[in-house]
């Protein structure tokens, strides 16, 4: 009769296999790049011969990228005892000289980067190394995971090869119309930029990195500029060399850049048509600069940017590292919002819950921190998780005007963004773990882009959205009309739509007062009792902004 | 790549991530993983050099060592803490997991170990290393290719009941 047995409520054994799969690769960011071989108690340099051959491991790639690269480890100590320690061994210490350089593969879309992806960046980034001559190193990736860990040796240029790692590599030729950036012979409206500017992202490529044939791209001494100077000659593809050809032949005098991610490397202009196919990049580079770049361009660009994480030299652990002193720290909270709970935006638990707490906050007020941190766990326990419950966070934004500064809108904004990604929990969550007693700055732009990255957003789009202070409008009208029903400060709670009181007062248990009020209202006793008896300090009914959950609903319960 | 596979130290660094794997996912604390890697592999080191190395292919054998060494290592721990295997999660200790990444997946880990019992937790687990077939992961548990079989049958009627995880 079913013939379609195997449907989303009847899994196959496969997609059973499958789904438990997928969970468990996240398994692949705890397990170190490789142990220490001397910790393993094994006396180093008795190669023992065995018959065994390697085969595929799982998902096929990391063995082959470890295998790979140990080929030139192996090559570079023979057997000697090189400590090998990866980032995500929180016991140990690299004793000797690896630096381990952590990054993340980010695409555009937010979308997670596929095994292929990652797959894809590990043999372009070895390809680089191996072309710039970096003979030690060591690359791991889990088959599914965007964090990419490089190992190098102390005593290399970590700065140089970290750049040649991280660099997307997007190689472009764009056109400068001479409608706007003139000519050789005659100035345009618009100054032609500069080596070292960024081009307009508008103006389009006409020729890129693929077109160019890698054997052709070599960095060479600039002699036209010194010894000191380099250069790096690239050539197209037989194809392409002829497309260039009647494409620049039909451009004598103009500019073009020649452009790598974004940024102009040299902006010459056409003096003929460019036959051969052969041209040059003359960027006045340093020697590590254009054997670098050369790398670059010889292995293609990544599939998506990389983001450096942290870089760990010697005598670090794998501890939470900040890139650059000019990182924040952020603290990890100590209690989570489940994440198995359903939840939309700024609403945690169930839709149709009988009982709503709307809870207003500032996410810079203390004595919200102890509600979500410490009330806010019983209570999803006790009502929440059980569909009897839901609550809905808004803003009320106090503390800025005590403090002069804008971290708590900026907060709010945030975390409205947050919510957009679908996190609005786990980011508030980060929110109150860094508070810092209303110290005006606490929560800076730098701040809040950490903690989207540690909260697992889309940290571009959160970025763009933050700096257009996207929700900044709304969380001030939250704030007005809250203020304009009578709230007068944080948190304050309305159950069902009335205010409770004492909800904004340090209550010594907050719980209790929140169980029974939401006691009562499941159990049907009559809720305006409840407002007239506590609604005391507020100008009741409230007003609009609740009108949502008003009336109360008291039988509710039923649904 | 012949002369790396040739050596104990070339097995020892193509396998430690999948020795330590399993042990992590057993033992579910890093300290514990650490351990009994480094002596699961010292094991491995001195059979291996007597002349009693891997009849076969070497994961399975490599974690045949790593399995008594990790029951072992559960057995005192029950001793000391009277703690159920899965009892603690290093994502409750104030360790290193300061993404939220890990913190998922240890969540997703709490929820899998205790729906599930566990011979079926390790049978999955073993499936996971996608170059065990079933007759290695039987060698590694004691059991014949049948019944690791049916083992991840009644694995799979577990997970039928606990969609959450699977989704």
């Amino acid at each position: 009769m079913n013939t379609n047995a195997f449907g989303p409520n009847n899994p196959s054994d496969d997609e059973l296999l499958a789904g438990v799969r997928r969970h468990m690769t996240g398994v692949e960011s705890l397990v170190p790049l490789s142990g220490a071989w001397e910790a393993s108690g094994v006396r180093v340099g008795s190669p023992v011969r065995v018959g065994v051959r390697s085969r595929v491991g799982f998902a096929g790639l990391v063995p082959l990228v470890l295998v790979a690269a140990l080929v030139v480890v192996a090559v570079g100590y023979g057997m000697g005892a090189r400590v090998w320690t990866g980032a995500g061994s929180p016991a140990r210490t690299p004793t000797t000289d690896w630096v381990t350089i952590n990054c993340e593969l980010v695409s555009a879309t937010g979308q997670k980067p596929t095994a292929a992806d990652v797959d894809l960046t590990v043999s372009i980034l070895m390809s680089r190394l191996q072309s710039a001559g970096v003979e030690d190193y060591g690359i791991s990736a889990g088959p599914a995971s965007p964090i990419i860990t490089v190992s190098i040796p102390a005593t290399a240029d970590v700065d140089s090869i970290s750049a040649l790692i991280l660099r997307t590599g997007r190689l472009e030729f764009v056109w400068l119309p001479p409608a706007d950036y003139g000519t050789a012979d005659a100035a345009g409206r618009k100054a032609v930029p500069a080596p070292g500017a960024s081009i307009d992202p508008a103006l389009p490529a006409q020729f890129a990195g693929a077109d160019l044939d890698p054997a052709k791209i070599q960095a060479v001494v600039d002699t036209n500029s010194g010894p000191e100077s380099w250069k790096i000659l690239f050539g197209f593809t037989a194809a392409k060399a002829s497309e260039f050809e009647t494409w620049s032949g039909a451009h004598v005098k103009e500019y073009f850049a020649i452009v790598v991610d974004g940024v102009a490397q040299s902006v010459p202009y056409i003096f003929s048509a460019i036959t051969g196919g052969s041209g040059e990049i003359s960027g006045n580079y340093t020697k590590a600069q254009a054997t670098y770049l050369a790398a670059v361009l010889r292995a293609g660009p990544l599939p998506y940017p990389l983001v450096l994480q942290s870089i760990l030299r010697p005598g670090e652990t794998a501890a939470p590292s900040s890139p650059s002193p000019a990182m924040p720290e952020v603290a990890t909270p100590t209690v989570r919002t489940p994440t198995d709970i359903p939840s939309s935006g700024r609403t945690l638990g169930n839709a149709n819950a009988p009982v709503t707490l709307d809870v207003y906050v500032d996410f810079q007020c203390s004595a919200c921190r102890s509600l979500a941190e410490d009330t806010q766990s019983q209570l999803i326990a006790n009502y929440v998780r059980g569909g009897k419950v839901k609550i809905v966070y808004h803003d009320f934004v106090v503390i800025d005007q005590n403090t002069g500064g804008h971290d708590s809108e900026d907060a709010a904004d945030a975390a409205r963004i947050a919510a957009d990604q679908g996190k609005f929990w786990a980011f508030s969550d980060y929110l109150w773990a860094n508070q810092q007693n209303e110290q005006p700055g606490e929560f800076s732009r730098d701040m809040l882009i950490e903690i989207a990255r540690m909260a697992g957003l889309d940290v571009a789009k959160f970025t763009t959205d933050l700096d257009a202070g996207k929700y900044l409008a709304e969380v001030r009208a939250e704030s007005a009309a809250g203020q304009a029903a009578g709230i007068t400060g944080t948190p304050t709670i309305l159950v069902n739509g009335k205010v409770l009181d004492g909800s904004n007062a340090a209550s010594s248990d907050y719980y209790a007062t929140i169980s029974a009020a939401i006691d009562r209202n499941r159990s049907g006793a009559s809720p305006s009792a409840t407002a007239q008896s506590t609604a005391s300090a507020f100008p009741t009914p409230v007003a609009s902004p609740f009108a949502t959950d008003w009336p109360a609903a008291s039988p509710g319960a039923s649904r | 790549m012949e002369a790396v596979d040739e050596t104990f130290e070339a097995l020892y660094r193509q396998r430690y991530r999948d020795v330590y794997r399993y042990s992590l996912l057993m033992l579910r604390r890093p300290e514990d993983a650490d351990d009994v890697t480094s002596e699961a592999f010292h094991r491995a080191y001195v059979a291996w050099q007597s002349g009693r190395g891997p009849s076969g292919q070497a994961l399975p054998w490599l974690l045949l060592i790593t399995r008594r060494l990790v029951i072992d290592k559960v057995r005192r721990r029950r001793l000391i803490s009277w703690l159920p295997l899965g009892g603690l999660s290093p994502a409750r200790e104030p360790a290193e997991q300061a993404d939220t990444a890990r913190t998922e997946f240890w969540l997703w880990f709490d929820r899998f170990a205790r729906e599930l019992p566990d011979r079926q937790r390790e049978v999955l687990i073993l499936r996971y290393q996608r170059d065990l077939d079933d007759e290695a992961i039987g060698e590694i548990l004691g059991l014949s290719s049948s019944g690791v079989r049916s083992l991840v049958a009644r694995a799979c009627a577990t997970l039928r009941g606990n969609p959450e995880i699977w989704r």
